[in-house]
């Protein structure tokens, strides 16, 4: 193959469609005679290991692919980018000129994505791509411009600096202008940061840029197989799509205080979209596959042990559907509820969690995202009494092996653990550099720096920085507290499992209803499928409403996306949370 | 104060007077220059070149101004009946692009035979003219934009309001043409103001904004004048209990809910019976039959004088106006394109993104309607929009940026903010008074796609019975 043209971003190809001696075809649940679970946490990863040797000795192995097709891979496709060294070179440029050009302060985030998505179905077929873009933020006299672009010449780069520190000059004279006006300054209304030099790598075994396709379409016959293989219920079937995908990034950051960092990161795995559908005598009912967040590392996270066990919570579900009737509910009133791990992970990504971002806090995204019910923070964080019930607490972090985890946030902080909330008090929030000073009075009284917590994120090189990506996690409880447990205290409510809210901007309430699967409890047990409307209070639902939490084995992750700014972009974070049982929860007519 | 424009390639191939865009002569030059260097049988390429200038302020001061262009070529391309290939790329010297369309070519030779795609009818290549570029808006992205910002906030910061604004201009230019001789290029200019102001105590807010295409017709005056009236009107507002009341829903509240309608006639949805446009008795599609109040009428016109869009679709296909909805009966579904070549339907037209509701006989205002109300709710603005049933178009979401008790003819009192449930494919039934239409800003919008949101050219209606579910946390 030859070399790529330079200059080309992506290139999308059926490249490799399947090998020709393993035919696909549609497979049922095979029930399987060892302990279903027991095996496949065994043998999944051993049987999708031995289908996909590790990269040492991929290049001598014989593929039984057509010709044009042996041996290739993502990388056999893409340009080869710009090397790190050039990205650095240009950004000291941005650095340099903005610097000359007069701005108080400038940043620079410039970097080079690619991404590789296979997927399985007939015909199955590899897509690749390679975006490149950079974002130069220049600050004068308390006022941020921004000017990004994509295009990566040295003339680009210096015009685009000139460009922010223009615009940033032109806006600090209309804030000058305006009544009572202040001044802010980077250097002292922003929380310090030290200088950071550096260049650090996600850490990868297999890179899957490098991993022919048809290794790729072999290891997804070997979840799909495994998956549904094993369950021999003829009345089941997989409906939808497996897809193993990465991106890898290589982004520098630098500053004009004389920061330079390189971080090289990959993300990626399994991605489900689809469900598994059920059918008796009373029809066709679908229960969505659990979400499969992406992980940081390369191809080995696709053969992680839990990654088929957590899939088969699914198939559970599907199964017990089989049992279960399909009625309406139409009565109204308080019912007592447990939600489950991504039914609490997507209410408190929607609501608590967004209230303690520092954006909102802070009032920089009241016209857009939205504001905060946690305001003032230094009122909030100093109050006598707990916000919330006792039985919650939350951390947050930006470590390894989460999808978000840096050296590095975008501001050049390097991110620490927090603790967001403590048996019910609040005693942290989501913070950057600029959004860092909501703590200042607390930090003060408590003798600690003011400092971000390292939630400076751009969700690509070119967009500005906002605040998120964070790992967010709720403490289950301690004990054996599975949904079984939650479910035994109920005589008659219900179980929501996935269920989405949909929050007011302010965060301080919603509306549950729609989507999820919502199952009718009566003494205890599941009785029926149903769906029933839901509203809350946030503060209500979790300060007096919260009966028990269930243990880590009712634990799920779910991404949690905000669309930040006008224009908007969309920041993620993953939220990690128990089951909780819930007391009195109001029931509307949808 | 002169903004300095950025060396970028576009300065390479935009005459002196400098756009923030390449022209789309030049890109539809440079798509038939990209077809001749390829040997396959089927070829397109689609161009864009869109420049964003963007001021936020927060906190009352403009925290950031955010500006830059990007610029896309995205090259398709088959031999046969084989499956494509497609290549991304931003780079315009000629060298580069004709190794990238040859490296293309190898691509698609190595893909593996598929089954033959479609072969859709070429509809009549006659295009409305483009309308939708303005260049005073072209020209605001280097001189103006920062003039406007002390009269959009200055009224509000005066009265010692929290204020928060937005001031956005944009511009696109876009080409496509492919191997079977179809060809087509555009552009388009656009702007947004927004203000919110907050009282002193936080407890309620204003909101008003204008979306205009003609930089030349932006008019931050009476938008910041909107905005103080509203904010300082809503100040200490009370709790009403939740219901259904009689409800007059100004534009910026409309745009929300049209907007959110236009997916309801795509005719493969309805036909499935997946939108309100289906009938679940007859089980038909109720083009010919009552939808709406049968003063009410829906439409989409790439002309729109107030508005518009480009008159042509992404695969260069004529984009021509639609009546949706006549005096309230059902006139027409949107084939798109694929569909109309599966089925044999001409015209295709995809659903529409760009809508204007209009009434017929038009004449009230939000103060008639206030005048001829008893007991009812005004309502500003919605937010976070959702449909939460497909087939009957059910929508949720709550009030924003100004929401009053109307009692016996006046504005009574402000009150908190509520969440609602309703469809407006039962509303526009309920209906009392509907006003003339004008485009209206949409805000912060995520749920409708990437920003500009298309034009919504919307009337002020009253209705009855609008159902308020819950009192909701939003100010």
């Amino acid at each position: 193959m030859k070399p790529f043209p330079p200059g080309i971003l992506s290139a999308h190809g059926n490249a490799v469609s399947r090998s020709r001696d393993v035919p696909f075809q549609p497979t049922f649940l095979r029930r399987h005679a060892v302990t279903r679970r027991g095996f496949l946490t065994a043998g999944a990863a051993a049987a999708m290991s031995a289908a996909l040797p590790r990269r040492a000795a991929a290049a001598s192995r014989s593929i039984p692919v057509n010709a044009a097709t042996r041996g290739s891979c993502a990388d056999s496709w893409l340009p080869a980018g710009i090397p790190a060294d050039q990205l650095r070179a240009l950004a000291l440029v941005a650095m340099d000129t903005a610097k000359d050009a007069g701005a108080d302060f400038a940043d620079v985030r410039i970097g080079i994505q690619r991404s590789v998505i296979v997927a399985h179905n007939p015909g199955g077929f590899a897509k690749i791509s390679l975006s490149v873009g950079y974002g130069i933020r220049a600050w004068i006299g308390g006022t941020w411009s921004f000017q990004h672009g994509n295009v990566f010449t040295r003339d680009a780069v210096a015009a685009a600096a000139r460009s922010a520190v223009i615009g940033a000059r032109t806006y600090a004279a209309v804030n000058r202008s305006l009544p009572n006006p202040t001044t802010l300054n980077v250097s002292s209304d922003w929380a310090p940061t030290a200088s950071v030099t550096g260049e650090w790598r996600v850490p990868m075994e297999i890179d899957p840029f490098s991993v022919p396709f048809d290794d790729y379409h072999r290891a997804l016959e070997v979840l799909r197989d495994v998956v549904l293989v094993e369950n021999r219920i003829p009345q089941l079937a997989m409906i939808g799509e497996f897809t193993l995908a990465w991106d890898a990034e290589c982004r520098v950051f630098a500053s004009s205080a004389g920061s330079l960092v390189t971080q090289h990161t990959i993300n990626g795995g399994p991605e489900v979209a689809g469900s598994v559908e059920a059918w008796n005598h009373m029809g066709r009912l679908g229960v969505d596959l659990p979400e499969l967040p992406p992980r940081r590392g390369g191809f080995e996270v696709a053969l992680a042990p839990d990654i088929v066990p957590h899939l088969m919570t699914g198939i559970d579900d599907a199964m017990l559907l089989t049992e279960l009737p399909t009625r309406s509910f139409d009565d109204v009133g308080r019912f007592p509820m447990v939600l489950d791990g991504a039914t609490m992970a997507n209410v408190i990504g929607n609501t608590v969690d967004a209230a303690l971002d520092g954006d909102r806090v802070s009032g920089i995204e009241a016209d857009a995202s939205g504001t905060s019910f946690l305001i003032p923070a230094n009122e909030i964080l100093a109050a006598t009494k707990p916000t919330f019930s006792p039985l919650l607490s939350m951390t947050a972090d930006r470590a390894m092996p989460s999808f978000g985890a840096v050296q590095w946030d975008d501001d050049g902080v390097v991110p620490e653990s927090y603790p967001l909330i403590e048996q019910g008090r609040v005693v942290g929030f989501h913070t950057t550099r600029e959004t860092a000073p909501i703590m200042a009075e607390w930090n003060a009284k408590h003798g600690i720096p003011l400092h971000s917590h390292g939630c400076s994120v751009a969700p690509t090189p070119a967009s500005i920085p906002v605040g998120g990506g964070a790992h967010v996690k709720v403490t289950p409880a301690s004990g054996h507290i599975g949904a079984n447990e939650l479910m035994r205290e109920i005589k008659h409510g219900f179980l929501l499992r996935g269920a989405r809210p949909r929050v007011d901007p302010g965060l301080g309430g919603g509306y549950l209803g729609g989507a999820g699967l919502v199952l009718e409890i009566q003494n205890g047990v599941p009785v029926a499928r149903t769906s029933v409307n839901s509203q809350f209070v946030t503060k209500t639902l979790f300060d007096k409403k919260l009966v028990a939490f269930g243990d880590a084995s009712t634990v799920r992750t779910r991404m949690v996306g905000v669309a930040k700014g006008i224009p908007w972009e969309t920041v993620t974070q993953l939220i990690s949370a128990p089951a909780v049982l819930c007391k009195d929860l109001d029931v509307i007519r949808g | 104060m002169t903004m300095d424009r950025p060396i970028s390639l576009m300065h390479e191939y935009s005459p002196p007077l400098q756009s923030p865009v390449i022209a789309p002569d030049r890109l539809k030059a440079l798509a038939a220059e990209l077809l001749g260097y390829s040997a396959a049988d089927t070829m397109i390429v689609r161009l864009t070149h869109h420049a964003v200038g963007a001021v936020r302020v927060a906190r009352n001061r403009v925290r950031l101004n955010n500006s830059g262009d990007s610029l896309e070529i995205k090259l398709y391309t088959r031999f046969g009946g084989r499956a494509s290939a497609r290549l991304d790329i931003n780079q315009l010297d000629v060298g580069t692009l004709r190794q990238a369309v040859r490296y293309l070519d190898q691509l698609a030779r190595d893909q593996e035979g598929d089954a033959a795609p479609t072969n859709m009818p070429i509809p009549p290549r006659k295009y409305l003219p483009n309308t939708t570029w303005h260049d005073a808006t072209a020209s605001a992205f280097f001189d103006e934009r920062h003039t406007i910002i002390p009269a959009l906030i200055n009224p509000l910061l005066n009265a010692n309001l929290t204020t928060a604004a937005f001031a956005g201009v944009y511009a696109r230019s876009y080409a496509y043409a492919d191997k079977q001789g179809l060809a087509a290029a555009g552009e388009e200019t656009d702007n947004e103001l927004i203000v919110t102001g907050w009282n002193a105590n936080g407890r309620g807010s204003g909101w008003a904004g204008q979306a205009v295409r003609d930089w030349a017709k932006v008019n931050p005056d009476v938008v910041a004048q909107r905005a103080l009236r509203l904010t300082q009107m809503s100040a200490n507002p009370m709790a009403l209990e939740p219901g259904r009341y009689t409800a007059i829903l100004d534009r910026p509240a409309m745009a929300q809910i049209v907007r959110g309608m236009g997916w309801a006639f795509d005719a493969s949805a309805t036909i499935r019976g997946m939108t309100p446009m289906f009938d679940r008795v007859t089980r038909k599609t109720r083009v010919g039959k009552k939808v709406f109040d049968e003063r009410v009428s829906l439409e989409s016109h790439p002309n729109d004088p107030d508005g518009g869009y480009l008159p042509f679709n992404g695969n260069a296909y004529p984009v021509i106006p639609m009546t949706w909805v006549d005096k309230g009966i059902g006139k027409n579904l949107a084939f798109d394109t694929d569909y109309a070549a599966r089925t044999g339907v001409v015209p295709a037209n995809d659903d529409p993104d760009s809508l204007r509701l209009t009434g017929a006989n038009a004449s009230a205002t939000v103060e008639d309607m206030i005048a001829k109300c008893e007991r009812g709710i005004y309502v500003n603005r919605f937010s976070h929009l959702e449909v939460i049933d497909w087939p009957s178009g059910m929508m949720t979401g709550v009030t924003y940026g100004g929401c009053f008790l109307v009692k016996n003819g006046k504005i009574e009192k402000p009150i908190r903010n509520f969440r609602f449930v309703d469809s407006p494919w039962f509303f526009l039934n309920r209906l009392v008074e509907i006003g003339t239409s004008e485009r209206t800003a949409f805000g912060y919008s995520p749920w409708y796609g990437d920003w500009p949101i298309a034009p919504t050219i919307v009337p002020p209606v009253m209705v009855k019975e609008f159902n308020f579910t819950a009192l909701a946390d939003a100010v």
